[in-house]
C-alpha cells in the first residue's frame, strides 16, 4: 500500500529537474501523504475511530448528563447548553455528584463492590491457577480439548447460567438435597440471596478470564528451567514459587485485572443471587437510572465508577508494556 | 583464554588436535580406566530406556572415572542425550541401574543428586540477574548468605563476567550465556557436572576458544565432566575418553586416538572423521599380520593390525586419508604389489593446509586421500584426471568385519 511513486522519490537536484505528477494516481497519493494519510495511517486509525465512536463519545453523553438536573421529560434531564434570550445558558450543577458524598450508601456500595470484586477475583485466582496450570502441563493433544471444556460455558447465555446457579443453591435445590440426602446437614443451607451467593456466581463466571490468561503465560513457559531448578537443588515447591510463579506474574495481573474490573460493575449476579442488603454499585446505578430516573446522579456514579477502575487499568497497562519489553529485547 | 593452544580452524579429517590428557601433567599418565584398582565414579549397568515402543538407550554399561572429561558422542536419536538425562535424574532407566560413587540412584530426584548440568539451552532463569541465577543453587542449600556472595563472586571471576553481574539473560551475548550457564552449573561444586551441547549454540571461532576454556576449568576445579555433543571434533579435542553412540547402544568406547586409530566397527570408522573403507577376503591370517585380497582396492592388503580371522571370510579394511600417500611414480617400497594401487585424480579440494584428493580406481571405488601442502603450491604437483599410484604402509589399515 502507498508505493512511493518516482516522481516522490528524492530526486538529485541540477541532474533531473522535478517531474511534475503525471497521472491521477500521482495526484491521489501526493494529497494523502501530505494529509498524512498512508496505508499504515490506515490501518491505524480503524481502532481509533473504533474508539472514538463507540468509547470516547458514549463517555461524553455520559459527563454532559452527569452535570445536568433531573427532569420531567423526555430525556429525562437538563440541557446543558440552551438558548434563553438570544443568549447562551451553559447549565453546569454537580448535584448529581454532590449526591454520591452526601449519601454514604454509594460510598458503601462502591467499597462493598471492590470487596466483592476483590475476594471473587481471589478465588477465580486460586481456582483458576491450579487449572491452568493442569492444562499447560497436560500433553499437547489434550490441552485443546481442556480449553474448549473451559471456553464452553460462554455458549449457553450468562443469564441462564445465572439462573441455573439459583436453582443449584435455593434452600430447595440440588446443593442442599445433595447435602440433606447424604446426611451431611440436616436443615437446608441458606446460599441463595446472600452474599456468598454472589461469590460463587461471580467466581464461577469470570474464572475463564482468569483461566486464558494464565494458561496463555504458562504454556509459554520453558518447561527446562524447572528442570534446571530442580537439578540446582530445588524441591517442586520451592521451584514453583521461585520460578513458575514470577514468570507466570503477567497472566495473573492481566487475569486478576480481566475479572476485577467487571467484577466491581457487576449488575446481574448481585441482582439474581443476591440479597436485598447485597450493596453493589452496579445495583445501585441501575436502580438509579431506571427506578428513580434520576440520570444526572446515575451518570456520576458511572463516572466515579469509571475514576475508580482506571487506576487498576493503568496497572495493567503498565505490566503489559513491561512483558512486551521484555519480548521486543529477547 | 590466552593459555590456550592456537584454536585455528583445522578440517575434520586431521585427527585430534590438543586433547586433555596431554595437557595433563606429562609426567603422570591419566589412565584410570587401565588400573583395575581405580574405582569408577559413575557406573552405568545394562541400562534401557524406553519411551513406548521406542527403545532410546539400548543395554548401555559404562564405567566413569573420576576427573575424566567423557563425552558422549552421536548423530540425533543416537540416545546420548537421554543417557545424560538419566544421569541427572530427569528420566528413570526402564532396566538396568546408575551408580554414582557407589550409591544406587535409582528413584532419587534430581534435586537429590550430587549432580549439576549445564543444558543445551543454558535455561537460564530470565527473570533473574546473572548474579541471581548463579546463586541459585546455593540458596537452595541454605548456604550463609556471605558464602554465597564470596562463592558467586569466584566463579562470576573465572568465567569473566564480573562486570555482567547485574544483568539479565536477555542483555547478554550467546558466549556470555553460555558463560553464565557454566558459571551456575559449577557453583555447587558439584563432583560430577553434566553438560548438553554446551557449544553448540555458539558460532565455531568461538567454539573453538571456548573448548579449550572448558578443559582448562575441568581441570583447574578436578569436577568430572560428561559431555554429551554431536561433534566429532570437539569430542576429539577435549575429552579423555568418548563413548561413540548409535542407536541407542554403545559403539566403541576409548580415547580420541584409540577411536580415531583403531576403531572397532565400520559405523565407528566412518563416524569418526572420513575413512576409506576396502571391501575383501581374508586370504591369510597370523598372529602379527592379515593379507586381504580385495577386488575393490584392486590389490592385496597386509595390514599389521588384526585379529585372527579364518581364511576366506569377508571383512573391510578401513584406511584413513591422511595415510594414503599419493605420487606419480610407482613407490619404490612397493612389495608384491601390496598396499599398491592406481587410479585416477577426479577431484582436488585445496584448503590451504592441506589438499583433499578424490581418486577413482579401476573398480569404480573412490578413494579419498589427504596430503600436507609441504611446499609452497606454484605449480601443481598432482592435477586432475593424472594417473597416480596410491600406496600406505602395513600399519595403515584396520581390519573389521562388521
Amino acid at each position: 500500500m502507498a508505493v512511493p511513486s518516482p516522481s516522490a522519490a528524492p530526486q538529485p537536484s541540477g541532474i533531473l529537474p522535478p517531474v511534475a505528477p503525471r497521472t491521477l494516481k500521482d495526484r491521489v497519493l501526493r494529497v494523502t501523504r501530505r494529509l498524512g494519510l498512508t496505508g499504515r495511517g490506515g490501518v491505524i486509525l480503524g481502532p481509533y475511530a473504533w474508539l472514538v465512536l463507540f468509547f470516547f463519545i458514549p463517555f461524553l453523553i455520559v459527563l454532559k448528563i452527569s452535570v445536568a438536573e433531573p427532569a420531567v421529560g423526555i430525556p429525562p434531564f437538563t440541557k446543558l447548553i440552551e438558548w434563553v434570550d438570544g443568549g447562551l445558558d451553559v447549565h453546569v450543577r454537580f448535584s448529581g455528584f454532590q449526591a454520591l458524598f452526601d449519601d454514604d450508601l454509594y460510598l458503601l456500595a462502591y467499597l462493598n463492590s471492590l470487596k466483592i470484586a476483590f475476594v471473587s477475583t481471589l478465588c477465580c485466582l486460586f481456582i483458576g491457577y491450579p487449572m491452568a496450570y493442569a492444562i499447560a502441563t497436560a500433553p499437547e493433544k489434550r490441552r485443546g480439548p481442556l480449553l474448549m471444556l473451559i471456553i464452553l460455558p460462554f455458549w449457553t447465555s450468562f443469564l441462564i447460567r445465572v439462573y441455573a446457579w439459583m436453582s443449584i443453591l435455593k434452600d430447595e435445590g440440588l446443593l442442599n438435597n445433595l447435602l440433606l440426602s447424604l446426611g451431611i446437614i440436616h436443615e437446608p443451607l441458606k446460599i441463595l440471596y446472600m452474599d456468598l451467593a454472589v461469590y460463587i456466581g461471580i467466581t464461577y463466571s469470570y474464572l475463564p478470564f482468569m483461566i486464558l490468561p494464565l494458561y496463555a503465560t504458562l504454556e509459554k513457559m520453558d518447561h527446562t528451567l524447572l528442570e534446571a531448578a530442580a537439578d540446582l537443588g530445588a524441591r517442586p515447591w520451592k521451584s514453583f514459587l521461585t520460578i513458575t510463579l514470577p514468570l507466570s506474574l503477567p497472566g495473573i495481573v492481566a487475569g486478576s485485572l480481566l475479572v476485577f474490573i467487571p467484577a466491581v460493575g457487576e449488575f446481574v449476579i448481585p441482582s439474581l443471587l443476591g440479597g436485598s442488603d447485597t450493596l453493589m454499585i452496579g445495583r445501585e446505578l441501575w436502580n438509579l437510572f431506571f427506578n428513580s430516573r434520576d440520570w444526572p446522579s446515575a451518570s456520576a456514579v458511572a463516572i466515579a465508577l469509571l475514576a475508580f477502575l482506571v487506576g487498576p487499568i493503568m496497572i495493567f497497562q503498565h505490566f503489559q508494556g513491561r512483558d512486551q519489553d521484555k519480548g521486543a529485547a529477547r | 583464554m590466552s593459555d590456550a593452544p592456537d584454536p585455528r580452524p583445522r578440517p575434520a579429517a586431521t585427527g585430534p588436535i590438543g586433547k586433555s590428557p596431554a595437557a595433563k601433567s606429562p609426567a603422570v599418565k591419566f589412565e584410570p580406566w587401565h588400573d583395575p584398582a581405580a574405582k569408577p565414579y559413575i557406573r552405568i549397568e545394562k541400562v534401557t530406556k524406553r519411551f513406548g515402543d521406542f527403545t532410546a538407550v539400548d543395554n548401555v554399561s559404562l564405567s566413569i572415572y573420576r576427573g575424566e572429561f567423557f563425552s558422549l558422542l552421536g548423530g540425533s536419536g543416537s540416545g546420548k542425550t537421554t543417557l545424560l538425562r538419566m544421569l541427572a535424574g530427569f528420566e528413570q532407566p526402564t532396566e538396568g541401574r546408575i551408580f554414582i560413587d557407589g550409591v544406587d540412584m535409582a528413584g532419587i530426584p534430581p534435586y537429590d543428586r550430587p549432580v549439576n548440568m549445564m543444558f543445551q539451552s543454558y535455561a537460564l532463569f530470565p527473570h533473574m540477574t546473572v548474579e541471581n541465577n548463579v546463586a541459585f543453587g546455593l540458596r537452595q542449600d541454605g548456604v550463609p548468605k556471605d558464602e554465597i556472595r564470596t562463592r558467586v563472586a569466584e566463579m562470576l571471576e573465572l568465567v569473566k563476567l564480573t562486570p555482567f553481574a547485574k544483568r539479565k539473560p536477555h542483555q547478554l551475548s550467546g558466549g556470555q550465556r553460555q558463560r553464565v550457564a557454566l558459571a551456575r552449573s559449577l557453583v555447587k561444586k558439584p563432583k560430577l557436572l553434566l553438560l548438553d551441547e554446551p557449544l553448540g549454540a555458539l558460532d565455531k571461532r568461538l567454539r573453538e576458544q571456548t573448548q579449550f576454556e572448558l578443559v582448562n576449568i575441568q581441570e583447574k576445579l578436578g569436577v568430572t565432566f560428561v559431555v554429551v555433543t554431536h561433534d566429532q571434533e570437539e569430542a576429539m579435542t577435549m575429552s579423555t575418553r568418548i563413548a561413540v553412540m548409535d542407536h541407542g547402544a554403545i559403539a566403541q568406547v576409548g580415547t580420541p586416538t584409540e577411536i580415531y586409530e583403531y576403531p572397532n566397527s565400520r559405523f565407528t570408522a566412518e563416524f569418526i572423521g572420513s575413512v576409506n573403507m576396502f571391501e575383501g577376503n581374508i586370504v591369510e591370517s597370523e598372529p602379527d599380520h592379515s593379507l586381504i585380497r580385495s577386488v575393490e582396492a584392486g590389490c592385496d592388503l597386509y595390514v599389521t593390525h588384526t585379529a585372527h580371522l579364518a581364511a576366506g571370510s569377508h571383512c573391510w579394511v578401513a584406511i584413513r586419508p591422511e595415510k594414503v600417500s599419493i605420487t606419480k611414480e610407482k613407490p619404490a617400497e612397493a612389495d608384491g604389489g601390496r598396499n599398491v594401487t592406481r587410479g585416477v585424480v577426479r577431484e582436488i579440494a585445496y584448503l590451504g593446509d592441506i589438499s583433499i584428493y578424490q581418486i577413482d580406481l579401476a573398480s569404480g571405488k573412490r578413494v579419498r586421500a589427504t596430503a600436507p601442502n609441504v611446499t609452497r603450491r606454484t605449480e601443481l604437483p598432482i592435477t586432475w584426471d593424472d594417473e597416480v599410484w596410491l600406496s600406505w604402509r602395513p600399519f595403515a589399515g584396520v581390519v573389521l568385519t562388521d
